[in-house]
């Protein structure tokens, strides 16, 4: 409401201006006048949106309950108060264990965990969208549905909380990380897909860094700049290489198609001239997962320091991990070689297994009886 | 004798081994394709990973048809013949079981020499390496096992089939009364418990779980 | 007399209106043993436990001095079997199925398999599946034969061929009969087939052995009596008085066996009259058997 007076005094103030200007031609006085029947007009419509938006939030509080465990608040349907209980607590814990201190950042917000209407078994998870509370501006949390579980529950309050703290971050670590924060300890999953971008990237400086090169590391994850790319991150083979594997869709210049052919120097000019869109050799999953080493190796406030560091990312890390960047890159190169999915190898447990099932199916078709 | 049961069944089943042979000949090839259309290796091997499956299925396939072919005769005239024969039901059971594995051979062969292709193809990205023969390992076992099962099902009496479909409907029908009349976070998942128990190991079917790459980081 | 089959007590359930009961059967050694009965009476089902494709649920039987089923594999290497319908695999040629036959038997007669198959007019190029009837019927008694059986059971081999296939067929048995002194045991419903081939008979009905005699018996001393005066119980016969019906006024109709001309002092001893006596066919007799059995029942 009092915004709402202070649009009306500012406009009250130009109006006051414009009528002062005695000399002014009289078109111009009209296009005034249209002006502030415009703005007023809009500022009505603007006043309506709002009451009906404290409207319906007041609504809401007569039909939601609100849960608190540690220090996620989470508003929950009435009705629905005694089967989500349990599953907020174990979100709870899950977040603990992941945010550590940080997670007391989670006091400045509220989420919203609400039956569907038409749907009695399905819910949806988001946060408040309430004036007042401080929300990551055009990332907004992605309001997830479905069927209620345990599992959907923590997977949207987790979601939910990690966008609200990946805004939290220094813009320029942010920049750096590419995609959102994932504090979680890194999958197996992941660490197969981190040892693949590294051993296949075109960029031989990601093949250094997973021989062990850590100086290779640290330019291969843009943690140390470099005088020239082209030179200093691809030899004339992993030059060649990235125009034949990399966006082969987009439109080639004439300089490339030199470089495929083999004109080493075609290939050098076009890596210094050209722009990437996106990041390279440094991929979302090698920032990732780096990120996410430095915050195991530094324990349970890991996060909350990388959160409050405003350094550069290459220090933001060894604040965050509490040792030598090094030592973070040494450990994550490390696990990064040694991962390896269980993939087709026929192992002896299985091929005795499959041996001994053959056996016994064939044991059990030769009693086949007679009597038939 | 054993000679000949392998001939006849070999021509009440050499159709369907053609069909597999081009079908286990042609996956690797198929794959490989797939996984081209990919520009970067983390989407190859991606690919490959869903390609995988399909290596499991064509094992299955393989080893239900040849099962089903070779009592398929048998069955059609109620095993008058095969039980007037003069030899015991278990020596009887054990050539056309022998039979049928031999005729899985064609398939398995053709399983290689597809993989092997794509291994020497030339054109798999760099940092990746090719499993022919681990790959084939793998398939030889999963057709066999599902060649047993299924024979081993089809050998058996329509009593025991009927036995071993009224599990199944019975497992089926638990889990729907668990589903309507129990407590939705505590229902116990039967489907899951019994995949559990039949695809890890030693289940019998844990051959078939896991990836099934044939080109890997 | 030794015994090609013997079954003692032999009892098989196979569905709650149909058993084998109770059966004891004895087909000697060399005799073609002609095993009657209507349809459904029982003769598959008694074929199946003799070669062991049933389990019987109590009993004993022996076939060639070995005990089915436990010895069924050594005793089926000896036994030509001909079954009620076609049990061959219809994806094979004639050809593939000689062949595929004689793997199992090492008695097989290659050149006597050839030579039937041209006496027969069977071309072994055909499929199986494409035969007619009655070179089914062929194909089946040639298989065997050429294996050289000790014991040949065959389960209505010329039911529903025509004459000429069928005197083939039945030319075919009695060579070999005639050539290897082997014992056959041959069900069928057709009685005046049997009536030629046979020297023994065993009538089956619901499940049970109702009669088993020599052929000669079976069309000699089967008679109609017709006959008055008779008192009502009869001591110390020298027949088997199988029906006796109440006729017109005092004359009465009796259905008897073993019956010789010898015996007309008997009746006249009981003081009864003989006034005719009828001679029955083998169809008319094993009508008049089925019935009295039935009514004894």
């Amino acid at each position: 409401m009092r915004k709402g007076w202070l649009l009306a005094a500012a406009l009250s103030v130009a109006l006051a201006g414009d009528t002062s200007a005695q000399a002014a031609p009289r078109t111009e006085l009209k296009l005034q006048r249209v002006r502030l029947d415009t703005l007023t007009a809009q500022w009505r419509r603007a006043k309506a949106r709002l009451d009906a938006f404290d409207d319906s939030i007041a609504r809401s509080r007569t039909l939601l309950d609100t849960i608190v465990v540690g220090h996620l608040r989470v508003l929950v349907s009435k009705s629905m108060r005694e089967r989500i209980q349990p599953a907020v607590a174990a979100t709870w814990v899950h977040l603990d264990s992941i945010f550590g201190n940080a997670a007391v950042m989670l006091d400045r917000h509220q989420f919203v965990v609400r039956q569907l209407l038409d749907m009695p078994d399905t819910i949806s998870i988001g946060a408040v969208m309430r004036p007042g509370f401080r929300f990551p501006k055009g990332r907004e949390i992605e309001k997830l549905w479905g069927r209620f579980s345990d599992t959907l529950v923590l997977r949207g309050l987790t979601i939910g909380a990690t966008h609200l703290l990946s805004a939290e971050m220094d813009s320029s670590f942010s920049r750096w990380l590419y995609s959102d924060l994932n504090p979680d300890t890194v999958s197996t999953f992941h660490w197969t897909q981190t040892r693949l971008e590294l051993l296949s990237s075109s960029a031989t400086v990601a093949q250094r860094c997973y021989n062990g090169d850590i100086k290779a590391c640290r330019i291969t994850l843009r943690l140390e700049p470099v005088a020239d790319r082209a030179t200093e991150w691809f030899d004339a083979d992993g030059r060649r290489k990235f125009f034949q594997q990399t966006f082969p869709w987009r439109y080639r210049s004439p300089l490339e198609d030199s470089c495929r052919e083999g004109n080493d120097a075609a290939c050098i000019a076009a890596i210094r001239q050209m722009r990437l869109f996106t990041p390279f050799p440094a991929t979302a999953v090698l920032v990732s997962s780096v990120t996410q080493t430095a915050l195991r190796l530094g324990g349970r406030n890991s996060l909350e320091r990388l959160i409050k560091s405003k350094a550069p990312p290459e220090r933001a890390l060894a604040e965050a991990a509490g040792v030598p960047l090094d030592s973070v890159l040494k450990v994550w190169q490390r696990n990064a070689r040694d991962a390896r999915m269980p993939s087709q190898d026929v192992s002896l447990g299985i091929a005795a297994t499959s041996l001994m099932w053959i056996a016994v199916c064939g044991a059990l078709s030769l009693r086949s009886s007679r009597w038939r | 004798m054993f000679r000949t049961i392998v001939w006849m069944q070999w021509k009440s089943t050499r159709a369907l081994v053609l069909l597999t042979t081009i079908a286990a000949f042609a996956l690797p090839l198929f794959s490989l394709k797939l996984g081209l259309n990919n520009y970067s290796p983390v989407g190859f091997v991606t690919t490959m990973q869903t390609v995988g499956s399909a290596y499991s299925i064509l094992a299955a396939l393989a080893g239900l048809l040849v099962a089903l072919a070779a009592w398929r005769a048998d069955h059609a005239g109620r095993h008058v013949y095969a039980l007037s024969l003069p030899v015991t039901r278990p020596r009887y059971a054990m050539f056309r079981f022998g039979a049928g594995l031999l005729f899985m051979l064609p398939t398995v062969a053709a399983m290689l020499v597809g993989c092997l292709m794509v291994t020497f193809s030339g054109v798999i990205p760099e940092g990746l390496h090719a499993f022919p023969i681990s790959l084939t390992l793998r398939f030889a076992l999963a057709t066999l096992v599902a060649y047993s099962i299924f024979f081993s099902i089809s050998s058996s009496t329509n009593r025991t089939a009927g036995i071993i479909v009224a599990i199944i409907a019975g497992v089926i029908f638990a889990q729907y009364l668990l589903t309507v009349f129990g407590d939705n976070r505590q229902t116990v998942d039967l489907f899951d418990q019994l995949s559990k128990f039949i695809f890890i190991r030693p289940g019998i079917l844990s051959v078939f779980s896991g990836r099934w790459m044939l080109i890997d980081a | 007399m030794s015994f090609a089959i013997e079954t003692k007590n032999l009892n098989c359930r196979l569905a709650k209106s149909f058993s084998i009961t109770d059966l004891s059967m004895h087909v000697p050694e060399r005799a073609v043993y002609g095993f009657l009965g209507p349809n459904g009476s029982g003769k598959t089902t008694t074929i199946r436990l003799l070669l062991g494709l049933l389990r019987p649920t109590s009993g004993n039987i022996a076939v060639l001095g070995m005990q089915v089923p436990d010895q069924s594999a050594a005793v089926l290497a000896r036994i030509g079997y001909v079954p009620e319908r076609l049990h061959l695999y219809p994806s094979l040629t004639v050809g593939e199925a000689m062949r595929y036959h004689s793997a199992f038997y090492p008695t097989w007669d290659e050149p006597w398999a050839n030579e039937m198959t041209r006496q027969l007019q069977l071309d072994v190029t055909r499929p199986i599946s494409v035969l007619s009837k009655g070179e089914t019927g062929k194909l089946m008694m040639l298989l065997a034969l050429a294996q050289r059986p000790d014991l040949l059971v065959l389960d209505e081999p010329t039911d529903g061929l025509d004459p000429v296939v069928r005197r083939d067929i039945l030319g075919l048995l009695a060579q070999y009969v005639t050539d290897r002194q082997a014992t056959v045991l041959i069900s069928s419903h057709l009685v005046h087939e049997l009536e030629r081939i046979c020297d023994w008979v065993g009538l089956m009905d619901h499940g049970r052995l109702v009669a088993e005699l020599p052929m000669m018996e079976f069309k000699t001393g089967l008679k109609r009596l017709r006959v008055s005066g008779a008192p009502d119980s009869l001591s110390g016969s020298p027949f088997t008085l199988l029906v006796r019906e109440r006729g017109n006024g005092v004359v009465e109709e009796w259905l008897v066996r073993g019956w010789t001309p010898s015996m007309q002092q008997y009746l006249e001893s009981a003081g009864a009259s003989l006034r005719e006596v009828i001679d029955l066919d083998l169809e008319d007799g094993f009508v008049e058997m089925l019935r009295a059995s039935r009514r004894a029942e």
